[in-house]
């Protein structure tokens, strides 16, 4: 992991303290502004009220100058709390009356210097010692209105930043509380947070390294777990899409082997049939059959002349072509009877075949000495027959059943034998219904009908010219419409 | 026309209408269809009624043939009816006439279940 990287754990945490930082900051600054106006206000409230009190009181024996009852009334105003001194000054700023009474008949004195005044307009002075008082007044009115002196009482304000002070202290208890609490607080708030992100961030990695089957479990129930399982999802379809990619890739293998297989199985160059001629196309479809033709050489200038077209696909089909071409390719050179080599070719391969993969071969045996073929076939569609002297085209179609499908005396009781001459120029087309079956765009087949009709064209031409001639009716016929199954043609014929 | 199975059922006996085409490129969808259809009823009697299908390649015989085997190691049968000519041709050509029953209507092939048991 980067090496800067820094935990989204300290965000939070810093985020969650410094707004309570803020918080308390802000409250006790107001609390303490409020605090400090009320205490004052209630010292204020006092000290006007105990100025007012010895005024109301002492007036008369000031007049009458009873100095022990104003020393009595100014002693009684000393027993509340924060008072400093009460005294009773006249007009002419001598002291006429003081809790110390050693002070009487001197000159008031200011007690220091004025540091400045409450919201009454009391004013606050500093005394020389450093002691910071507030210094209240009052009018000392006798009987009939006569004016005997001003009361002054001093209250200690150190009272007000005693009190203050407890109250910062609380404060400052409830902030250290506050901010442990936040601090714990947004240390579970943030690892609330990102112990499902890490977990995640585990998971992404563990499945980036290529175990798609991890599992990220994350059992809350908000867009933490909404992403959870959304990336389980989608680890799960990238398994799935990687699973298909496999199998795809596995099938395309599959499918080159058919293909390399099938190849191999085809001729590249027909034997020397003297007077003879054969010629053959073959184009597998996207997914490989199993199309199979060839000429065998047998004894005494005779031919094995093959078509077949196996049901299945991909390797299984390719491999039972082998099979079949193998097992065929002995059976021809040891059998001269055509229905004989097919019956051996189903009991040979009956017992071998598995699944429900069956094949359809015309195997047709032509003695070039006598101008002759004798043909059959399991299951096969018609060949076509062009006889050059009627320039008429010929269908035939031994009967019989597909190779696999049915045992023994089921099988040999179907199997018929056909024997026809062949004459000069006369020519056969073999085919796989690939060509019958071909499709146009609008969902036509072309037909057994069609392949007769380009037949009769081109009958006079070349084996190569027929089967050209065919291969392009059929593209007209499907206007470049993809074929679905192999297409193979084998045109034998006689030259002369 | 894009192939179709339909099913139902007729006194106990299960019908699957197949209609359009069915090759290679359609061959998967007869046969997830008709596995639906078995893996539902099991082991019965079942009827591919085929008059609306129009063509069937050598990969749909196959694929009879695929299911025919399956569910007759079940114990169950399918029979084939209303087959069009060209099937019927290559049905017989093939030899499959051998293997898979086939009459020429659903009633024929229904009545022939009730002879047999």
């Amino acid at each position: 992991m980067n090496k800067k990287f820094k935990s989204m754990k300290w965000e939070v945490m810093g985020v969650v303290l410094s707004l309570t930082l803020i918080i308390t900051g802000i409250m006790s600054f107001m609390l303490l502004s409020i605090h400090k106006k009320s205490l004052i206000n209630e010292v204020e409230l006092r000290g006007i009220s105990i100025a007012r009190n010895i005024a109301n009181n002492i007036a008369d024996y000031i007049m009458m100058k009873y100095e022990l009852e104003s020393a009595k009334i100014l002693k009684e105003a000393m027993q509340n709390k924060g008072v400093i001194y009460a005294m009773v000054v006249g007009s002419n700023g001598v002291i006429l009356a003081h809790n110390d009474m050693t002070r009487v008949k001197k000159k008031y004195k200011a007690p220091g210097k004025i540091t400045g005044a409450t919201p009454a307009k009391n004013i606050i002075f500093e005394t020389p010692s450093g002691e910071k008082l507030i210094e209240f007044t009052a009018q000392a009115v006798a009987k009939h209105k006569a004016k005997t002196g001003t009361v002054r009482v001093a209250v200690s304000y150190d009272l007000i930043s005693r009190a203050l002070k407890l109250t910062y202290i609380n404060i400052a208890l409830v902030t250290v509380i506050a901010v442990i609490l936040s601090v714990i607080g947004a240390f579970l708030l943030s690892t609330a947070i990102t112990k499902p992100i890490n977990i995640l961030a585990e998971g992404v990695k563990i499945a980036g390294s290529g175990d798609l089957n991890h599992k990220i479990v994350i059992k809350s129930k908000n867009e933490l777990g909404l992403l959870a399982g959304a990336f389980n999802e989608m680890t799960d379809d990238l398994k799935r899409a990687q699973k298909t990619a496999l199998e795809k890739k596995a099938m395309e293998k599959e499918l080159e082997i058919a293909s390399r297989l099938q190849d191999s199985l085809l001729p590249k160059k027909f034997p020397d049939m003297g007077k003879y001629e054969a010629s053959a196309f073959y184009k597998p479809a996207k997914e490989i059959g199993g199309d199979y033709y060839d000429v065998i050489p047998l004894m005494a200038g005779k031919f094995g002349i093959v078509m077949a077209d196996v049901s299945g696909k991909g390797v299984p089909a390719a491999l039972i072509m082998t099979m079949l071409r193998g097992v065929l390719n002995t059976e021809a050179r040891l059998n001269a009877d055509p229905v004989r080599v097919l019956i051996n070719l189903n009991n040979g391969l009956l017992g071998r075949v598995e699944g429900n993969i069956f094949a359809t071969i015309f195997y047709a045996v032509l003695d070039t000495a006598k101008g002759a073929i004798e043909m059959a076939s399991a299951g096969h569609h018609e060949i076509l027959v062009y006889k050059s002297g009627a320039s008429a085209v010929e269908s035939y179609c031994p009967k019989g059943a597909a190779i696999g499908i049915l045992k023994g005396n089921d099988f040999e009781s179907r199997l018929e034998k056909i024997t026809i001459n062949v004459g000069p120029k006369d020519k056969l087309l073999l085919f796989t219904d690939g060509i019958s079956e071909a499709r146009a765009a609008s969902g036509a087949r072309f037909g057994m009908n069609r392949v007769a009709e380009s037949l009769q064209k081109n009958g006079g031409k070349t084996c190569a010219e027929i089967q050209q001639g065919l291969l392009r009716d059929i593209e007209i016929f499907t206007g470049g419409e993809e074929q679905s199954d192999d297409i193979a043609v084998l045109t034998v014929g006689r030259t002369a | 026309m894009a192939f179709e199975i339909k099913e139902s059922t007729d006194k106990g006996i299960v019908i699957a209408e197949l209609r359009g085409e069915l090759d290679s490129s359609s061959v998967a969808a007869f046969t997830l269809g008709f596995k639906e259809i078995s893996d539902k009823h099991g082991k019965a009697k079942y009827i591919l009624d085929l008059k609306a299908l129009d063509f069937i390649s050598s990969a749909g015989w196959t694929a009879f043939l695929n299911e025919f085997r399956r569910l007759g190691a079940l114990g169950a049968e399918i029979k084939l009816a209303s087959m069009q000519p060209d099937a019927k041709r290559v049905y017989s050509l093939v030899g499959i006439d051998g293997v898979i029953k086939s009459y020429e209507t659903v009633k024929e092939a229904a009545d022939s279940y009730g002879k047999n048991g």
